[in-house]
């Protein structure tokens, strides 16, 4: 029979690991993208008809939701690059960046920082649907 | 039994008066927001603030790219002009937490700092939200200054 000792002592261990995991948040995959910016004139605004959950590769997830508003800015290698208009977008890890989606075909591969004019590929692939 | 509660409530009065002394002090924000500074043209504002009084002894420098514009402290506001560009925001405390985003001509953002408990200490993690839910949050909060 187990001691209570011994189960507070695992616990406590558990939050400890907890704890420090929370602490050692990964930083979010990225690599460097150039962004070919679109004239003004195409700055094209569409709206995310459902709500899409998409993941970071560091695991935090974002939820777009239905109806958000977004403008197409240009795009890179990996797809074209929009950014929410209505509303703020960040992807976690390590630290926090501002961050655009990146749409390929009908599908969220990403999402583009532009500060670190990167891109940092999402878990999985998600559907979306912009109108 | 009175002697516990006695020493409870000294307790929970010192736990009290730590914390009110360590939040920011200055005048509501809301009751000087229609009066700041108006924004430049050429540039863009971002207000950082704390909403809650959590991990008040806790106050951090704020770093705007690479300079202190001011200090994180519980139920606190501050604001920063700055011309456009990339905006690094970094607030060390256990470990150092940094935020990156884009300002333009005459954007306002705003800037979060949320407190998490770390290992040993708590840690202030700065985080851009949307300007309605700044708006929620910092009609009551201590306005300490502006640049």
């Amino acid at each position: 029979m187990e001691s209570n000792r011994s189960v507070a002592g695992r616990r406590l261990l558990a939050v400890a690991a907890a704890l420090l995991l929370a602490a050692c948040a990964a930083e979010v995959v990225r690599s460097e993208a150039r962004l070919e910016p679109v004239a003004d004139a195409q700055r094209v605004q569409v709206r995310l008809q459902e709500a899409a959950v998409i993941a970071s590769s560091s695991g935090y997830s974002r939820t777009l939701p239905a109806g958000s508003l977004w403008e197409l800015r240009g795009s890179i290698a990996q797809g074209q690059v929009y950014r929410r208009v209505d509303g703020i977008l960040t992807v976690e890890g390590a630290q926090v960046h501002e961050a655009f989606v990146v749409l390929s075909g009908d599908r969220l591969v990403g999402f583009y920082l532009p500060v670190e004019q990167s891109f940092s590929p999402a878990r999985e692939a998600v559907p979306a649907h912009f109108k | 039994m009175k002697k516990i509660t006695g020493k409870l409530c000294m307790t929970l009065a010192i736990l009290a008066v730590g914390v009110l002394a360590g939040c920011a002090s200055g005048p509501q924000f809301s009751t000087v927001q229609a009066g700041l500074t108006p924004l430049a043209p050429d540039k863009g504002r971002v207000f950082i603030y704390r909403s809650t009084g959590f991990g008040a002894a806790i106050q951090p420098d704020v770093h705007l790219n690479g300079t202190v514009v001011g200090t994180s402290k519980g139920n606190g506001i501050f604001f920063v002009d700055e011309p456009p560009g990339n905006i690094e925001i970094v607030i060390g405390t256990e470990v150092e937490k940094r935020l990156t985003f884009t300002l333009g001509a005459g954007d306002v953002r705003y800037v979060k700092c949320e407190v998490n408990m770390g290992i040993l200490a708590a840690r202030i993690v700065p985080t851009l939200v949307d300007q309605d839910v700044a708006a929620k949050e910092i009609g009551d909060l201590a306005f300490t200054g502006g640049k």
